[in-house]
């Protein structure tokens, strides 16, 4: 089933989650740069517009991240080129649905989108309990529902009751 | 002198029960942060950043004094007792903390850590005091070209100062730097990089930067690990009782130290920490080279010589004194926690800058004076009382701990301005700070970028159009010019110049 293939530089360069980031970071520095060029000409009537300082960090930026990617080109080249599993693909998958910081980020987001239509303490105590479930293995389920209703409870009266913050509720 | 009597006054304000109590909680919290491994003071600091909202800034100013002094000194129990520092400030006192347990001396390790912090932190604190408006009057001979190039300065030595990573370092500055520009412009009523979305208009706030950058991102960290919990769990059960009179160290051992180690090792922390981005464990290291350097038996040094323990924590605590000196007189922060520190004064509408101590003196001299309190008071004080406890605290569930620190991280996030935009934003940034973690971009330059971003975008601008456009200002001003030859300076001795190294450490 594994069937091994030699990998070109480019091909390992690109399957390098950091290098992957780099790019990233590079095209978001060059839109960046493109985005300030729209805003306006960089000296306007013998002054400094909006896009002048915008358009040196994003440069600078740009030229960061051009050596950062031409610095992880020379270290891939240096290296021997290893065989590239065809099933990692695969594998890599189900590491990710499997991944706690995903399913944090997930669960992050599902609260803040609920945050308000569901008030604090129901979204509050749903997203503590699945924290509590991604730092933990999925014994003694009721138990660690009490303890997020605790949790919860603790940040109410901390946030509404000793530092007067308005949480939203459900009937808001 | 008119300051130092203000100081004094601020010692009074110690003596209401309810400031009181906000100095000792925060001490208590960031002692408990800085014990925990993974867990820093600088993450106390940003879950509690939201509650200064509704708290009296000159109250708020002073827990987060006594939040930064308690987490210099709180990663020594566990890096002694387990070789775990709880804080990366204590990793130099773990090389003879530990050793010194394992020769059941560890009562006395953290005898000389507690009384080493308490004195590190005093001095530091009281030349902050005594130096801090001699520097802030010379702030104010630095005009707007000057200012440029002094916040230049800060942001290039931040960045040098990674001396392993200083490509990355850069490249985490510019994206501060980028995040920063999103807004309104300061000059002109011009909206950048929005993209149409009209929550991006007023800017990226502070709070979600904060939070999701030392926050969210860290939690992200804990999920991905889990190896550490069992390897803390293993060392606490090789680890006896630690009783409450180990945190008091032999008198006959500290005069072997001698005073001198430890006003030397204060003064290097103090230094160190004057510096943008040096922070306690390069203050402590550097400290702890000095020691093995000038010692007659450099040998012992890292197999438990109390020496060594004793000038890392005098120079990590003397750190906090130095890193709030940019911070009072420049409005440039050291370290994530003096930028967050200045985020408190941003929140309460107080412009830092050199202006701040003659215009905010008396807001400001409270604030020293419970940095000299936590020192002098409640570092001996709470060690003894809760020292024993602090090693059981490292045992905490880390469901518990981490579902508790997720909540007030995301909740915090809403309260600074009832927006779920900016909890969505603290989100992503958080992301975006993991990502970097995880790839050893050093995140304290994006928030220092984003920080400097604005002063430094204005005094460019404003330099320019002073001088017609002609770059040479810089160079032709005295006062710009003394900071570019500075940033030189730093950058042939940081980046440039190859270290010496020191076969006694390695």
């Amino acid at each position: 089933m594994h069937k091994n293939l030699p990998s070109s530089t480019l091909s390992r360069l690109m399957m390098s989650a950091e290098t992957r980031l780099h790019l990233i970071l590079f095209a978001v520095s060059v839109i960046y740069v493109c985005s300030a060029i729209k805003l306006a000409p960089p000296v306007v009537d013998g002054s400094l517009s909006p896009s002048f300082f915008p358009l040196l960090i994003g440069a600078l930026a740009t030229v960061f991240c051009s050596a950062q990617l031409l610095r992880d080109y020379k270290k891939i080249a240096s290296q021997a080129s290893p065989s590239v599993s065809r099933i990692s693909g695969q594998l890599n998958v189900r590491a990710w649905a499997k991944n706690p910081v995903i399913t944090l980020v997930l669960s992050t987001g599902i609260y803040i989108t609920l945050f308000v239509p569901l008030g604090y303490l129901l979204s509050s105590a749903l997203y503590t309990y699945a924290v509590i479930l991604i730092f933990s293995d999925n014994k003694h389920l009721l138990k660690k529902a009490l303890i997020a209703l605790v949790i919860t409870a603790i940040g109410y009266i901390v946030f509404q009751e000793l530092f007067n913050v308005r949480l939203p509720t459900m009937w808001d | 002198m008119d300051f130092i009597l203000q100081v004094l006054q601020g010692f009074t304000l110690l003596l209401n029960p309810t400031i009181l109590l906000y100095v000792i909680a925060g001490f208590v919290i960031g002692t408990i942060f800085s014990a925990i491994p993974g867990l820093t003071a600088t993450l106390a600091l940003a879950l509690l950043l939201p509650l200064t909202y509704s708290l009296d800034v000159t109250t708020a100013l002073m827990a987060c004094a006594s939040i930064y002094m308690a987490g210099m000194c709180g990663g020594s129990i566990t890096a002694t007792t387990i070789n775990i520092p709880g804080a990366p400030s204590s990793m130099m006192t773990a090389l003879d903390g530990y050793p010194m347990q394992l020769q059941g001396k560890g009562a006395e390790a953290l005898g000389h850590a507690s009384f080493a912090s308490m004195v590190g932190g005093s001095l530091g604190a009281l030349l902050l005091i005594v130096l801090a408006p001699i520097i802030a009057e010379a702030s104010l001979l630095v005009k707007t070209t000057g200012k440029f190039s002094l916040i230049a300065f800060a942001l290039v030595v931040i960045v040098v100062a990674q001396r392993d990573n200083i490509l990355k370092a850069a490249i985490a500055a510019c994206i501060g730097l980028m995040l920063a520009t999103i807004g309104l412009d300061a000059t002109l009523p011009v909206a950048r990089f929005t993209f149409g979305i009209s929550d991006l208009t007023a800017g990226i706030d502070l709070m979600p930067l904060i939070i999701g950058t030392f926050a969210i991102s860290e939690l992200l960290v804990q999920a991905r690990s889990s190896k550490d919990s069992q390897d803390i769990q293993d060392a606490l059960s090789r680890t006896g009782p630690i009783k409450r009179r180990d945190f008091l160290p032999p008198l006959a051992s500290i005069r072997k130290i001698g005073a001198w180690c430890y006003i030397k090792s204060t003064v290097i922390g103090y230094l160190v920490g004057t510096l943008p981005g040096a922070g306690g464990s390069m203050g402590s290291f550097l400290a702890y080279v000095e020691a093995v350097r000038t010692s007659k038996e450099p040998e012992t040094f890292g197999k438990g010589n109390p020496h060594g323990i004793a000038a890392s924590e005098s120079a990590n605590n003397a750190v906090c004194g130095g890193a709030l000196v940019p911070m009072l007189t420049f409005g440039i922060p050291g370290d994530p926690v003096t930028a967050i520190v200045l985020g408190v004064l941003v929140i309460n509408g107080i412009q830092p800058g050199p202006q701040l101590m003659a215009s905010q003196a008396g807001l400001i001299a409270p604030m020293l004076a419970a940095l000299l309190f936590s020192a002098l008071i409640l570092i001996p004080l709470t060690l003894f009382l809760l020292g024993p406890y602090f090693v059981k605290i490292v045992s905490i569930r880390r469901d518990v701990l981490y579902s508790t620190i997720a909540l007030l991280a995301v909740v915090g996030s809403f309260v600074s301005t009832y927006s779920v935009f900016q909890m969505a934003m603290t989100l992503v940034l958080g992301l975006l700070a993991y990502y970097l973690r995880k790839f050893n971009f050093p995140v304290i330059t994006l928030l220092l970028g984003f920080i400097l971003g604005p002063n430094l975008e204005e005094f460019l601008r404003r330099a320019l159009t002073l001088s017609n456009g002609n770059p040479t200002t810089f160079i032709t001003t005295p006062d710009s010019l003394f900071f570019v030859v500075l940033t030189l300076a730093f950058v042939y001795l940081l980046a440039i110049k190859k270290p010496v190294k020191n076969h006694a450490i390695s």
